[in-house]
């Protein structure tokens, strides 16, 4: 963009140039910056138990943003071919982690200056590149059913491991989904899919009922009490279950904002550090008080939106592969958003996945916001594509 | 490099546009389980928040809301002319708050344990108060887990500071109230903790209720003590209705009348947040102090006993205590009663060491927190002779006006001789007014052979004298309204032998005395293996002491010594009171009563304290006419014992002194052979609309009438003059 200078161009292909530079999907950009700045006000307002952490997410959002514009320029398809290397990237940054120092007792992190780079949140990006990538190839031999399936199974899974290792059980199940996602949308046949539903009933029953049985816990025991918790809540939480005192206190919170909320000085759920990690995975339970189901409405509207505009996008790219990173996306997007919602409004088991955009934290954020630059990169190029016809797709 | 013609993958399926029916078929299935997850997520957020929010808003409501307790005043306790002998006032204090610490307190978290952050708020507040620093051994006692999870009581005594130990101490009881550190400080600290107050984070100048005794160490021990509700012997609440933080009285009328003087705690609602740290407070609910307690205590009657028993146990060194009861004999009302030494209460208002409190009530202190005047018994030595001659009269085994020759001034029966006190030389015929007139101990010691059962086996409970000193209930506590009153003993056969049997029963190491453990220095026995005990050796005989082996058993001699109330007979001062008022009363046995009427604190009368019943000892009026006489004599006879203190008093007095030998076989004079002091005087109302009998008793007094009689005859004084009086104390001839 750097040789663009209006004075020594023509005037059809300024305004040509000058059209092609606004084209970006505007619903999916006021969404998305719309439940950023929802996010900043729930953080704003418990500033006084969360001291600093909105200008934080304030900077998150903003580096998020500009880096969003930036890749929407980038033509996706180019992505491709670094599919491996995103791969290996992958791999390599979730191994990493193990050998920096814990931090609350997990393996996620690698601390910068100012900043935690969180690898499994940036794998998610790196695996839907690379998972799309493979797909792409593989759908060329369509009678080939089976190996695409347990090759993209395993490409997922094992950075699922990795991940669920360090322990963050939540973003693991993000992979998988990613990669069942990809998989769905890529074309892969009915029995293929009803084989994967079965792995993963026999996987669900293997690791939370018959694992333990014989010996085997993959899961520690308080992830197996997350996913299981919210099935049959205690009436009163015992001392050392946090999960259900987690619970608990959410759905108080959220029930406590009534139809407008509490307002800032009202929510003590949240004010009086009631609700664990408020600011993050409870960040819905502390909208839930302070703006009441009002508030909670039109989060969960602007939610709506973006998933409508994820799966537009899906339909009009231009290619497979714009298709297939829409669709990662979508899936990945969805996931955190309802797996997140309902485990707040406990309708949903505890995992540990934050909400897209509304939680603090910065490696979450930009990685969305980058998310959110794909998808614009996809919307961009396909309108590019197609012409006027994208006009039409458009509404 | 931007647009279609950029670079990139270019190969022909990646122009194909990938739309085809499958993708659509999946879009549209993805697109309804969005539209699902939404409908159910908005479907739930309605019954969360729309439905039930209101049940939510209350379960938020009681998290954040904790009710501290604001403790109520407690109640005064008043004189019979309005005086205050106990008030409760507001003093500025300085308090830790447990929950505002730089390191909340919690129940791991005190006294060994504390945080460095609070031990430096700790030294800090010890340096600005003025207080020690220095370690001393700190008791105190926390709830702990065990191995097992559960919670049990877990005992310390490290090395600690004052105020970490006042802290240690409250912790297991305090969640959300305050801890006071100390009280009375001068304005100075307390603006200077005031205007520093981010460097003393947990600290607050404050007020707090505490007792003040206007009055001094005057009739502490009826007054009674405040302390936290802790029964020390079971663990649990003293008043099981009152609150585990709350201070309840601990002896004394603050103990008897509690529910009276508590009041209703109020509280504060205090907003906390999940760690229970204070956020913030809303409208208090004040308390309701405790209601007064107004006494029968006549409180110059009380000055002037306590000041001339303190002057009569001067007189004779000092170091021995004694005690006074003065009561309306008609009613029961006690007018004064008191009990020396004495102790200002108002040292238990701030936390005592051990060490101070070893001093104030150590072994050599002289016990002052024992009510001698109703928690100690003693023999009480010729004052018992009223009983005596009751029960010789009543029994018919002696006549009013029948004569006993005292022609030696000994009497001896079965080769057992007993002599008059020394100096009392034989007084030759004499009638039982006269023998009460002079307190002749051969002609009660003839009264109690005369009466002494014949076979002790097959009469255990004895005779006529044991009978009517049971008809005077000496062997029950009297139903007095405090804490704690003694009941006297009854030597009777049945009680030698039990004695004797004891004897062997220790020695040998059977029955009860099976097992044995030593607590304190002190043995204590078990008939049962129990956790710590072991087994009794046979030891010789007589080893423990509780009777002489061999023995006799049950010998005329001790019914002798019981008719002159020496030997094992035990009486307290205040029964020795009752029986005196049943003399002045017309033989009626009254219950003691100290309490008058419960007011609230603008002085309205919420309750009357009905007295207990009397009970009608049905004395012939005859022989009781004989018995006055005696005692009139003895008061203002010629040869009476105190009529050189009381012949000279205008109204009728009847009195009778005593002198009893005694061995204590605890406290400062244990082992020294001690004579008892006593001196029981009355004036009936037959001679007075306000009568009074007044029991005096001074431990190693001396004769009763030198010692004794005096503080009677002052009080008396006062009582009927509202003055004391300046008197010539001769020497009776007889005691």
């Amino acid at each position: 963009m750097s040789s663009i200078s209006p004075l020594r161009l023509t005037e059809p292909v300024t305004r040509q140039r000058a059209r092609r530079a606004i084209i970006f999907d505007p619903l999916l950009l006021i969404a998305a910056v719309g439940l950023v700045g929802c996010s900043l006000m729930v953080l704003r307002d418990m500033r006084v138990s969360y001291p600093g952490y909105v200008s934080k997410q304030a900077l998150y959002a903003g580096v998020g943003i500009v880096a969003c514009m930036l890749v929407s320029r980038f033509d996706y398809s180019r992505l491709r071919e670094y599919r491996y290397a995103a791969y290996g990237l992958l791999v390599l940054l979730n191994l990493i982690v193990y050998a920096m120092p814990a931090i609350q007792n997990a393996h996620r992190w690698i601390p910068f200056p100012l900043f935690n780079f969180q690898s499994s949140e940036f794998g998610k990006l790196l695996l839907i590149l690379s998972l799309a990538a493979v797909m792409v190839e593989r759908s060329r031999r369509p009678q080939s059913g089976w190996r695409t399936t347990f090759r993209m199974l395993a490409m997922a899974l094992v950075p699922a491991l990795l991940v669920i290792g360090q322990p963050d059980l939540g973003t693991g199940l993000v992979y998988v989904t990613v990669g069942v996602g990809i998989l769905f949308f890529g074309g892969i046949g009915w029995k293929q899919l009803a084989g994967i539903g079965g792995l993963a009933v026999f996987a669900a029953v293997m690791v939370i009922a018959v694992g333990p049985a014989v010996g085997v816990n993959v899961l520690h025991g308080y992830q197996k009490q997350r996913l299981t918790t919210f099935i049959n809540p205690p009436k009163v939480c015992g001392q050392n279950d946090s999960t259900c005192y987690q619970l608990q206190q959410g759905l108080i919170a959220i029930g406590a904002g009534q139809k407008t909320g509490q307002g800032i000085k009202g929510a003590s759920q949240i004010q009086g550090l009631f609700v664990p990690v408020a600011d993050a995975d409870f960040v819905f339970a502390a909208l839930g008080d302070f703006y009441g189901f009002a508030g909670a409405a039109l989060v969960l509207s602007l939610y709506a939106l973006l998933i409508w505009r994820a799966i537009r996008i899906m339909t009009m790219a231009k290619n497979l592969y714009g298709t297939l990173l829409a669709g990662g996306i979508l899936s990945m997007l969805m996931f955190q958003v309802f797996v997140n919602v309902g485990m707040t409004i406990g309708i949903m088991p505890v995992t540990g996945v934050p909400l897209p955009l509304m939680s603090y934290g910065g490696s979450s954020v930009l990685v969305t916001f980058l998310a959110i630059g794909l998808l614009q990169s996809v919307y961009i190029q396909a309108r590019l594509a197609s012409g006027a016809k994208a006009r039409v797709l458009l509404v | 490099m931007i647009g279609p013609a950029g670079g990139g993958p270019t190969r022909v399926d990646d122009r194909v546009g990938p739309m085809n029916p499958q993708l659509a078929v999946r879009v549209a299935i993805v697109g309804s389980i969005a539209l699902v997850m939404f409908a159910v997520i908005f479907l739930r957020l309605w019954f969360l928040q729309v439905l039930s929010g209101s049940q939510y808003v209350a379960q938020a409501k009681t998290n954040i809301v904790r009710r501290v307790p604001v403790p109520a005043p407690r109640g005064s306790i008043l004189a019979a002319n309005g005086a205050v002998l106990v008030n409760s006032v507001k003093v500025p204090a300085i308090l830790v708050a447990p929950q505002t610490l730089p390191v909340p307190l919690t129940a791991t978290l005190a006294g060994v344990n504390d945080p460095p952050a609070d031990q430096r708020v700790y030294r800090r507040l010890a340096v600005a108060l003025g207080m020690s620093t220095r370690p001393s051994t700190c008791r105190y006692t926390l709830s702990v887990d065990n191995a097992a999870g559960t919670l049990v009581a877990a005992h310390f005594a490290p090395k600690l500071a004052a105020i970490p130990c006042i802290v240690a101490q409250h912790a297991a009881d305090i969640t959300l109230g305050t801890i006071t550190v100390a009280t009375d400080v001068p304005v100075a600290e307390q603006a200077y903790i005031s205007e520093h107050e981010t460097e003393f984070p947990g600290v607050e100048v404050s007020q707090v209720s505490l007792s003040e005794y206007p009055q001094g160490a005057l009739a502490a021990q009826i007054l009674g003590t405040v302390g936290a509700n802790a029964n020390s012997a079971t663990g649990g609440p003293l008043f099981g209705n009152v609150p585990a933080y709350d201070e309840v009285g601990q002896t004394g009328l603050e103990f008897q009348y509690n529910r009276y003087l508590q009041g209703h705690d109020g509280y504060a609602r205090v907003e906390v947040n999940a760690q229970g740290q204070y956020q913030g407070e809303t409208t208090p609910v004040p308390p309701t102090p405790g209601d007064n307690l107004r006494t029968s205590i006549n409180l110059g009657l009380e000055q002037v006993g306590t000041r001339e028993l303190q002057a009569a146990i001067n007189n004779v060194g000092g170091n021995y205590g004694g005690a006074f009861v003065a009561m309306n004999p008609v009613n029961g009302q006690i007018d004064a009663m008191g009990s020396l030494p004495s102790y200002n209460p108002s040292i238990f208002n701030h936390p005592l060491t051990q060490q101070q409190y070893d001093q104030q009530f150590g072994a050599n202190s002289g016990d002052p927190l024992l009510d001698r005047a109703i928690q100690s018994v003693g023999p009480v030595g010729s004052t018992y002779k009223v009983i005596t001659a009751t029960a010789a009269l009543q029994s018919g085994q002696w006549q009013p006006n029948e004569t006993f020759d005292d022609a030696t001034g000994q009497f001896c029966v079965s080769g057992q001789c007993l002599s008059n006190a020394p100096g009392d030389g034989a007084l030759g015929n004499i009638n039982i007014e006269q023998a009460i007139e002079v307190s002749d101990d051969v002609f009660f010691y003839h009264l109690g052979a005369l009466m002494n059962v014949q076979n002790p086996f097959t009469q255990p409970q004895g005779g006529a004298l044991q009978a009517w000193s049971k008809r005077f209930q000496i062997n029950r506590a009297p139903g007095i309204d405090l804490p704690y009153a003694a009941a006297g003993t009854i030597p009777t056969p049945a009680f030698v032998e039990d004695r004797i049997k004891a004897e062997e029963q220790c020695d040998a190491g059977t029955g009860p005395y099976r097992y044995y453990e030593v607590v304190g220095g002190q043995y204590q026995f078990s008939a049962t293996p129990a956790k710590g005990y072991v087994k009794t050796p046979v030891r010789p005989q007589g080893y423990c002491g509780i009777a002489l082996l061999p023995n006799p058993g049950w010998t005329v001699g001790d019914n002798m010594h019981m008719a002159i109330g020496q030997g094992d007979v035990q009486v307290s001062p205040l029964q020795l009171t009752m029986v005196y008022a049943a003399m002045a009363n017309g033989g009626y046995l009254v219950t003691p009563h100290v309490g008058e009427q419960i007011e609230t604190p603008s002085g309205q009368v919420v309750e009357k304290i009905s007295p207990g019943p009397r009970t009608n000892l049905h004395i012939s009026p005859v022989n009781l006419q004989t018995i006055d006489t005696g005692l009139r004599l003895a008061a203002s006879g010629p040869i009476g014992t105190s009529t050189n203190v009381m012949g000279s008093f205008p109204l009728p007095v009847y009195a009778k002194t005593g002198t009893a030998d005694y061995i204590p076989t605890s406290g400062p004079n244990k082992g020294v052979d001690t004579a008892y002091a006593w001196y029981a005087a009355y004036v009936p109302p037959s001679a007075t609309s306000k009568p009074i009998v007044i029991v005096v008793w001074v431990e190693d007094g001396g004769y009763g009438d030198a010692t004794a009689a005096p503080v009677a005859r002052e009080m008396l004084s006062q009582w009927f003059y509202g003055h004391t009086s300046s008197f010539t104390i001769g020497t009776s001839a007889f005691h």
